[in-house]
């Protein structure tokens, strides 16, 4: 992965030391709250509903095992003991004392994290792909072009007040993990005849209130112009983007308002008047020579351990959990010899995306014996170990039980994302915990789970939509109605690339009734799904009629919201 | 009042329309009228974050004493790029940022930025010592800051 050098820490340093100041200079009274938010923002400090939240970046989901050590030390001495993942590869700590902050930026510094952009109106942590480098339908790595992005990124003095916060996502492989058409950019890799990386580039793709399916303003970018195109991109946002009201300030909006031949005539017109430099061969070159792949020089800890004579082998007994699991949570690698591990963070009852300190630092110690030390943050509140060797599957196993991190449940119903909702964000009109526990008490058993098969939920407890409501196959949105909870439920959405907005099943449904209304909707799935017919694939040939005739079949008025919720 | 121009203060030598001592600024169109009436008239151009860099022609640059910028607010982002914009037309006369905040000095600098007259309740001896507070920057996002003199 990307190390970081002298400059890099110096930025780091220089940045904690200047946001030390603001903070002083504020508790003081020398400088206006007003002003002061802004600032803090942009360092990753929200004011939330109980406490400051700190969100910190874990750039295109890549971490080592030093850093998550890290995050462990931080979790322990600053907040209460655990972190959230989100769905853009941060991490966010719920209850640090401002006065502490520039002390965990500093701390977060000596392994090269920081909280810079993770929020304000700026360029934001850049996603990706969270199997980038391991998994078989890749194109190229990824990485190397998004660490290029990041500090193309980093306080980039013109593009620090934007009109409005901008997300970017890179995907480098077949198929869209990382849902780049719901970015303010997004930029798919390819090879063009001569081999030379390329990329398709779609913009004004985003969620909230309004969602919109980013469109395609170039199908292929020479990689080497990709700053040059990006900086054309967000100057032409910059400037002409909307200003007037927070609602209609994303990209989406003004490539919506001028159309996107328009909006791509603006962005070609500043390229080519910008001349700006593209980048040298010999620094794609640098940037990819970090992303090499020392892990498949080491062994198997098995052969490890055999060598050193530390533990006997012994043929562990391959059970039916141990097989769940490994059909479940474990994919192919382009290396046949090596599996790709999926950790579930998702275990029913507990708070999608948290994960505790020791856990944190038992995984850590984890991903340094069975997988080269890294560990990989996914868009969906999971974690993975990108790289482990088949033989060791089993052990790691047995390891990831013991911490209770083996819950078999990736890409079905349970492994839901889950926004914060009311329990910490101050912006959520509706709790989204409570409901995701709602639905796996009533829907827990594994077996039917897996019966079920792939079933992307996806729950905001506000139209800000954090949660990607939209995007969900089952999408679950809270709102508040004169103080009462209700969640208008969307069927048919999807973030990869067939990303589909999804459309409302009806009338919002009572809290207390959320889980009995998925439960029908999967039970309408069953009956009319065709042989190997997956949930999305079923609604979307079956339409949302017959789901929404089963839901709302029993339970008419009094139970239902008086008035439609536009989503 | 004094004003900060390359890391230093000194005296303001210009105002906006409607009072004060020293040469005038003054909005495009009433600068291009001026410029019309009295060619020997030496103005300053006063840009409103709306103003597009595109629109104006060289012989505005050529003729402009100083390109002011309006930061109407803390946030408002449109003048970085409007110096940027500046920069690269050509314009190598002082580009002043109007009504500037201490923690924003820094990139509005590496825009191209060289003047500032500061917002109300900014300190000017206190905000220069935000130059110093940030020095690293990534070479990918643009020119590095002037050195420290």
């Amino acid at each position: 992965m990307y190390q970081y050098g002298k400059n890099d820490r110096k930025l780091l340093a220089e940045r904690a030391r200047q946001f030390g100041g603001q903070v002083t200079r504020f508790q003081d009274g020398a400088l206006d709250a007003g002003h002061f938010q802004h600032l803090r923002l942009r360092n990753g400090l929200y004011q939330q509903r109980h406490a400051h939240m700190l969100r910190v970046a874990i750039p295109y989901g890549v971490l080592s095992s030093a850093q998550l050590r890290k995050l462990a030390e931080i979790a322990r001495d600053f907040d209460r003991g655990f972190g959230h993942f989100t769905t853009r590869q941060n991490i966010q700590f719920n209850w640090p004392e401002l006065a502490d902050v520039p002390e965990i930026l500093a701390r977060l510094a000596e392994v090269g994290m920081h909280a810079i952009q993770t929020s304000g109106n700026c360029v934001r942590n850049i996603t990706a792909d969270h199997l980038a480098g391991a998994a078989g339908d890749e194109i190229e790595d990824p990485r190397p072009w998004c660490e290029l992005i990041r500090q193309w990124s980093t306080l980039h003095p013109e593009f620090n007040w934007l009109p409005r916060k901008f997300k970017i996502a890179v995907s480098g492989a077949r198929a869209d993990r990382a849902a780049v058409r719901w970015h303010d950019i997004g930029l798919r890799l390819h090879h063009d005849a001569a081999g030379r990386t390329h990329f398709r580039v779609l913009v004004g793709g985003g969620m909230g209130r309004t969602p919109v399916i980013g469109k395609v303003i170039r199908e292929s970018l020479d990689g080497a112009d990709l700053p040059a195109y990006l900086q054309a991109i967000l100057r032409v946002y910059n400037l002409y983007g909307r200003r007037d009201h927070k609602y209609r300030s994303r990209i989406k909006i003004l490539v919506n308002d001028l159309g996107i031949d328009a909006f791509r005539e603006k962005v070609d017109a500043v390229w080519r008047d910008a001349r700006a430099p593209r980048l040298g061969e010999a620094e794609i070159a640098r940037a990819k020579s970090f992303f090499t792949a020392p892990f498949f020089t080491a062994p198997p800890k098995k052969q490890k351990d055999r060598a050193n004579k530390k533990a006997p082998h012994v043929l562990p007994a391959a059970g039916a959990e141990f097989l769940r699991w490994r059909a479940r949570n474990t994919e192919a690698h382009r290396d046949p010899n090596m599996r790709i591990v999926h950790i579930s963070l998702k275990a029913p009852g507990a708070p999608p995306g948290d994960l505790d300190a020791a856990r944190m630092d038992a995984l850590a110690q984890i991903a340094d014996d069975y997988a080269g030390g890294e560990i990989r943050v996914s868009h969906l509140q999971n974690l993975a170990l990108p790289h482990v060797h088949a033989e060791d599957l089993t052990e790691l196993w047995r390891a990831l039980h013991r911490l209770h991190l083996a819950t078999p449940n990736i890409g079905t119903l349970n492994d839901m994302i889950c926004c914060p909702g009311m329990d910490y964000c101050s912006l959520a009109n509706t709790s989204t915990i409570p409901i995701a526990k709602q639905i796996n008490a009533r829907i827990g058993d594994l077996d039917r789970l897996c019966d079920i098969g792939e079933v992307q939920l996806k729950m905001s407890g506000c139209m800000n939509a954090c949660g990607h409501h939209h995007a969900g196959h089952i999408g679950i949105l809270g709102v508040d109605k004169k103080g009462e909870e209700w969640f208008q439920i969307t069927l048919g959405g999807s973030a990869g690339d067939d990303a589909r907005i999804g459309e409302r099943l009806g009338p919002a449904i009572a809290r207390a009734r959320v889980a009995e209304c998925i439960e029908k909707l999967l039970e309408t799935y069953l009956e009319l799904r065709s042989p190997g017919e997956k949930f999305l694939e079923c609604v979307r040939r079956a339409g949302v009629a017959p789901f929404r005739e089963r839901v709302y079949a029993d339970h008419q008025k009094p139970q239902t919201h008086p008035e439609p919720v536009a989503a | 009042m004094r004003i900060i121009k390359n890391r230093k203060l000194i005296r303001n030598r210009w105002r906006l329309d409607g009072g004060g001592d020293g040469r005038v600024i003054l909005p495009l169109a009433r600068f291009r009228e001026l410029r019309a009436a009295s060619s020997a008239a030496r103005a300053g151009l006063l840009l409103a974050p709306e103003d597009e860099i595109a629109s104006l022609a060289d012989a505005d640059l050529t003729a402009a004493g100083l390109i002011a910028l309006e930061f109407g607010s803390f946030n408002e982002g449109r003048g970085y790029s409007q110096a940027v914009e500046l920069r690269r037309r050509g314009f190598r006369g002082e580009i002043r940022a109007l009504g500037a905040h201490r923690d924003n000095l820094p990139l509005m600098e590496r825009c191209g930025i060289d003047a500032y007259q500061l917002a109300d309740g900014e300190d000017p001896e206190a905000a220069l010592a935000a130059f110093s507070e940030i020095t690293a920057y990534y070479p990918l996002n643009g020119n590095a800051p002037p050195r420290a003199e």
